[in-house]
């Protein structure tokens, strides 16, 4: 009877074990504030959505190496000796999510879409490298003659013009990710749009969405390495206050969230006594003042350096990250930390640009004044500095974009003697229309970069690369520099030319003020593990993700 | 058996006969002494009395400059310094809030003042003309009041900007409707009524019945209109600067105070709870005083 | 009756079309357009390619004339935000959760409140009239998002008996989920509370005072009989005409309610879709909720008539 009895309970248990391990729910709860309604890969609509659910060539990933970028959609690749042919060998077994293989043809389709003028992608310049792809971009060339082949199902070649160190690193980008021509042209209008119409190769498929609400992606069997993905959904929440999504956390509602300002410092702490796990890695991103260059402003006075300098100079940057954003780096260049060149950090390879000059002035108000007055005598301009009224356009009712333009509305006044006048637009739309007609002497703006490379950075300030969002600022020298890039492939060379570009940019012409670095922190719950931070790809890595109980 | 002349006369005359010995009350004084009776109105007005007193003197009592940052200091809790703690930019915000609350009260103050002028001349013109224009006029008010509210007021602010002429043009837009409706109703019903027509038998000039009748009884409403007008617009202005379309910093409110306060509420709850509880102050005090006025302007209820 | 309908109904037309035209052409004013932040960063020939593709690129009468065209047989074309979505399909899934909450706040405010007024008025002078009073003018006071995010704190966040945010969806989408919906109802329903117990309370009292109430106590009616039969029934008429204003308001959401809980409903969309210049949307909205507003005022007006036998219908001539 004992037996009985004894045996019973150790089957009991052994039940009770096996439901405990069955219940260890493979999901995570994960927040955020909107979702991107743009589903087309070769729009980069929703970046981290795309990268989980999609997979292209590469797939960039970081680890104990850093970050990097290794081969998945691909097995193999040849390169040419010159540089300038790149053959892929693409997986056999990896799947769309209805079962259909994903052939080289797909990624012709893909980058073929791109490049076609009528859909006008936002990122067909990424191929532009590619032979007669910005000849049919332009209208001057037919789709026949991009260098893009499908050699066979499985075999993708493309050609360059020139060789390009850069090329492969913007292939982590989700515009170079394949597309099925079927469904898109089935879909026609709603591709994209419409979430119900899309295929997916990677790791997840998006299975529900309730718009303002929630959205959940499931594990997608197709996926060539589902083996290794151990999650079976991700939930996405929509929190708009950041409150709620603390209290969410500390109830365990939420797996993981991006905390800010107090809310990090807060969980930093508790992390370090071991409630949580807090990831703090560096984002390729800088932000800074962007002045005037394209009407040099309602002052008249962007155009002048020195005056520019004068302002960039007056921001004690370490001071006002302390106390306006709790986070971030002070940034004294353009090309942020995170960016890599020639396998490490571009940065420590070419110093600060600004540090030196910025630290000889910060703090030095007279020294300060008279340097923006020197520049005031260059332009020839009498009005005493008191006299002289600068616009800052800005937007954004959050406490740290309002303690933001105060700061620095103070910090400038305080230092020069002079009035910086608030523009502050309803909203970002407003703040666009606002910028393109020029009615500002500064305003808020930087850039996150889309690839890991310098040139990503410094492109943005090509003549009219990006419109009038680069506040117009055009240096012919700059731009010839940035010319002679193309089929340079040595590095050292590379490097020299990328530091004159910084150079004139921030020193010559100071066309912009960086303030500070960008930084990301992920809270994490302790029972997930293997969570992964990127920055060029997924900027959240659930593919090796797993939960604990 | 009494005779007549066992009756004496004693002085008679008619003005004695006709003579009133409690001194003769206007409505006014008589709506002053019920509110007086009123603990809770009396109270209102002397809460409403010192918060407008707070709202001249009180940004000035700590001395302190509450626009320059002073970023050594941020965030400060109550103290003896900072009676009610410092902001994000270490201001102090006793000094803040009552220059918010200044802000908040003189926008409701001329958003009602335009609600009640453009309301009582538009409902004038259409209960006076009647007919078609009347009727145009009405239509006209139909539509405005169709129009969800909150659509007219964001698309006021996005086309004229954040700043407080825009803000006062958007609280007040829709407001004037119904002081119209309520004008022009009470002056077609008073044209009907016996007392204006008796007024206008007897030979009262057009002038006297104005200002006697007509604007007596329109302004008990007009009051009425103006003591719940007040703590609505204060509550929109608020409201607003939630959705980031109101005023917006460094221009100070109490709604711009409550919008960035919220925003840290688990950190610096006193950046909440000051602005919050001068706002809901001011906004009882108003409701409750209304509520008081209602009853004291009421003839019905007098007793 | 019958003619004061059609009347109505035609009247309700001309309102819609002004209504519209008035949204279409405040829309235009506001600077920039739904296209701006997506045209930002092209280059000149394919920006007037997407603007061709949105039909942005014709003058702004020709447009109106199309969208109005396109308005009448009920299409009001793709939304910007949403894009390649419809506003009827966004209306039909967002609609009914909107509508749940609305009419839970409305009925739990409404009828606490009606509860709490009777109180107030029958003990007049007492604690429970001013505890009723101070209350219903607390609720008022508080701002909505103030009160949800602090009932958010204490319910979910240091008591942990309810969830935080979300809504039913699905199969519970009307019956279900109930633990969801506690927190934004309690939040929305105040305003009903503090509404309708100070309609109540105040023409409670005008009717004590009045002279049939006097001949019904000099009769010698009881206390109850006389509050069920004369004090209830005429001080219930304001209630009866305010009441289907809140059934209108209800059923066109709360924006922060539904964005402190983050409820899928139409007042949120239609706040984005503003900002955005989305003019399908708020073209399709606005209309609903003008049709809803004219509906309301006109069953107001035959509940006027019908629970107060002095009104007659507006548009029949006196005597």
């Amino acid at each position: 009877m004992k037996k009985i009895v004894s045996l019973v309970l150790a089957l009991l248990m052994i039940v009770g074990c096996m439901s405990v391990a069955a219940f260890a729910e493979q999901n995570v709860n994960v927040r955020t504030t909107a979702f991107g309604n743009n589903y087309d890969v070769q729009d980069m609509g929703w970046r981290w959505m795309m990268a989980a659910c999609y997979d292209g060539l590469y797939r960039n990933v970081a680890d104990s190496e850093g970050e990097h970028f290794i081969l998945a959609g691909a097995e193999s690749v040849d390169v040419s000796e010159d540089g300038t042919v790149y053959t892929y060998h693409l997986r056999q077994n990896a799947c769309w999510s209805d079962g259909v293989p994903v052939t080289a043809k797909d990624y012709v389709y893909g980058w073929t879409r791109l490049l076609t003028p009528s859909y006008n992608y936002d990122y067909a310049s990424f191929l532009f490298g590619v032979v007669g792809a910005e000849e049919y971009y332009k209208g001057e060339g037919s789709a026949e003659d991009v260098g893009v082949v499908a050699l066979d199902d499985y075999t993708l070649q493309i050609t360059l013009k020139v060789a390009d160190p850069t090329f492969e690193s913007k292939l982590v980008a989700t515009p170079t990710y394949p597309t099925r021509q079927d469904l898109a042209e089935a879909a026609g209008e709603a591709w994209g749009t419409d979430w119900t119409l899309c295929v997916y190769n990677g790791p997840f498929c998006m299975s529900s969405l309730v718009e303002d609400n929630s959205m959940v992606w499931t594990k997608n069997p197709y996926y060539w390495d589902a083996e290794n993905v151990h999650l079976d959904t991700v939930t996405w929440l929509i929190v708009p206050q950041e409150s709620t999504a603390a209290t969410m956390f500390e109830n365990g509602e939420l797996d993981q969230y991006q905390p800010t300002g107090d809310y990090a410092i807060k969980f930093a702490k508790e992390a370090a006594e071991g409630k949580y796990q807090y990831l703090v890695t560096d984002y390729p991103g800088t932000i800074g003042l962007r002045f005037n260059r394209l009407t040099n402003g309602p002052s008249g006075l962007m155009g002048n350096a020195k005056i520019c300098k004068a302002i960039s100079y007056a921001i004690d940057r370490e001071e006002m990250i302390d106390a306006v954003y709790g986070a971030y780096k002070p940034a004294y260049s353009y090309v942020a930390p995170a960016i890599s060149f020639n396998g490490s950090s571009y940065r420590s390879q070419a110093g600060e640009v600004i540090q030196e000059e910025a630290s000889a002035y910060t703090g030095d108000y007279d020294a300060l004044r008279a340097l923006f007055q020197e520049g005031l005598d260059e332009l020839g301009v009498t009005t005493p500095m008191s006299d002289i009224t600068l616009s800052f356009l800005s937007n954004g009712s959050t406490t740290v974009a309002t303690a933001e333009r105060e700061y620095l509305q103070q910090a400038l006044e305080e230092a020069l003697g002079i009035k910086v006048e608030l523009n502050i637009a309803g909203d970002s739309k407003l703040f666009i229309a606002e910028r393109n007609e020029g009615n500002y002497d500064f305003f808020m703006s930087g850039w996150y970069a889309d690839y890991n490379d310098p040139l990503d950075f410094l492109y943005t300030v090509y003549t009219n690369a990006y419109g009038t969002s680069m506040g117009g600022y055009s240096n012919a020298k700059f731009d010839e520099l940035c010319d002679s890039l193309t089929g340079e492939i040595d590095m050292a060379k590379r490097l020299e030319i990328y530091t004159e570009m910084e150079n004139i940019y921030l020193l010559e012409d100071c066309g912009f003020a960086p303030i500070y670095y960008a930084t990301k922190q992920v809270l994490l719950q302790n029972r997930v593990k293997d969570y992964r931070t990127s920055s060029f790809g997924a900027s959240a890595e659930f593919t090796i993700c797993y939960v604990e109980e | 058996m009494l005779k007549p002349e066992d009756f004496e006369v004693v002085g008679y005359t008619l003005e004695e006969a006709n003579r009133i010995d409690r001194p003769t009350i206007s409505y006014w004084q008589d709506a002053w002494r019920r509110l007086k009776k009123n603990p809770i109105a009396m109270a209102s007005l002397v809460v409403l009395a010192l918060l407008i007193i707070m709202c001249i003197i009180g940004p000035y009592i700590r001395g302190y400059d509450f626009v320059t940052k002073n970023v050594k200091m941020k965030n400060q809790g109550v103290s003896w310094e900072y009676w009610f703690g410092t902001d994000y930019l270490g201001r102090d915000l006793f000094s803040r809030v009552w220059m918010g609350a200044r802000a908040s009260i003189i926008i409701a103050l001329v958003a009602t003042a335009l609600k009640l002028v453009v309301g009582t001349i538009y409902g004038a013109i259409m209960a006076h003309f009647g007919g078609w224009v009347d009727d145009l006029m009405m239509r006209i008010i139909e539509v405005i009041n169709s129009l969800p509210s909150l659509l007219l007021t964001i698309l006021i602010m996005l086309i004229l900007g954040n700043n407080l002429f825009a803000l006062l043009v958007a609280l007040s837009i829709t407001a004037w409707c119904s002081t119209a409706r309520q004008v022009r109703g009470m002056i077609k019903q008073l044209k009907e009524t016996e007392y204006v027509y008796a007024a206008e038998v007897l030979g009262a000039k057009p002038m006297h019945i104005i200002a006697k009748h007509y604007v007596t009884n329109m302004l008990g409403i007009l009051i009425l209109n103006a003591s719940t007008a007040i703590p609505g617009f204060i509550f929109t202005e608020a409201g607003l600067s939630f959705l980031g379309i109101g005023l917006t910093a460094p221009e100070i409110s109490l709604g711009v105070l409550i919008s960035l306060g919220q925003q840290t509420i688990d950190f610096y709850p006193t950046q909440l709870l000051f602005p919050c509880a001068v706002l809901c102050i001011i906004v009882m005090a108003f409701n409750l005083l209304g509520d008081g006025l209602r009853d004291a302007l009421d003839p019905k209820l007098r007793q | 009756m019958l003619r004061y309908t059609i009347r109505r109904f035609f009247e309700l037309l001309l309102t819609l079309f002004l209504i519209a035209t008035a949204t279409f052409f405040l829309l235009e004013a506001v600077p920039g357009d739904p296209l701006t932040e997506r045209a930002d960063h092209l280059p000149e020939a394919s920006r007037a390619a997407l603007y061709e593709r949105y039909g942005l690129d014709k003058p702004i009468m020709e447009r109106y004339v199309l969208t109005m065209k396109k308005m009448c047989m009920g299409d009001f074309g793709e939304s910007f935000v949403y894009a390649g979505q419809t506003v009827t399909g966004l209306l039909k899934t967002r609609l009914p959760v909107s509508a749940r909450l609305g009419i839970q706040q409305m009925l739990l405010g409404v009828t606490v409140g009606l509860l709490l007024g009777i109180a107030a008025a029958m003990k007049r002078g007492t604690w429970v009239d001013y505890a009723v009073v101070t209350l219903s003018v607390l609720f008022i006071s508080i701002p909505h998002l103030i009160f949800g995010l602090l009932l958010q704190k204490l319910f979910a966040g240091t008591l942990r008996w309810l969830p935080t945010i979300g809504w039913p969806s699905g199969a519970d989408l009307w019956f279900g989920g109930w633990k969801y919906t506690i927190l934004p109802t309690l939040t929305g329903c105040f305003s009903y509370i503090a509404t309708y117990a100070r309609l109540l309370k105040t023409s409670m009292l005008d009717v004590v005072n009045q002279e049939y109430v006097l001949t019904a106590e000099s009769k010698g009616l009881s206390q109850g009989q006389i509050i069920r039969r004369h004090i209830l029934r005429n001080a219930f008429i304001p209630v009866m005409t305010q009441l289907p204003m809140s059934v209108a308001m209800c059923i066109t959401g709360s924006f922060f309610i539904e964005s402190i809980y983050a409820i899928p409903g139409i007042g949120q969309y239609y706040v984005t879709a503003v900002n955005n210049q989305d003019l399908s949307i708020v073209l399709g909205e606005t209309v609903l909720i003008s049709i809803l507003y004219i509906l309301v005022l006109f069953v107001t007006d035959i509940l006027y008539v019908v629970v107060d036998p002095r009104i007659q219908l507006p548009g029949k001539k006196h005597r």
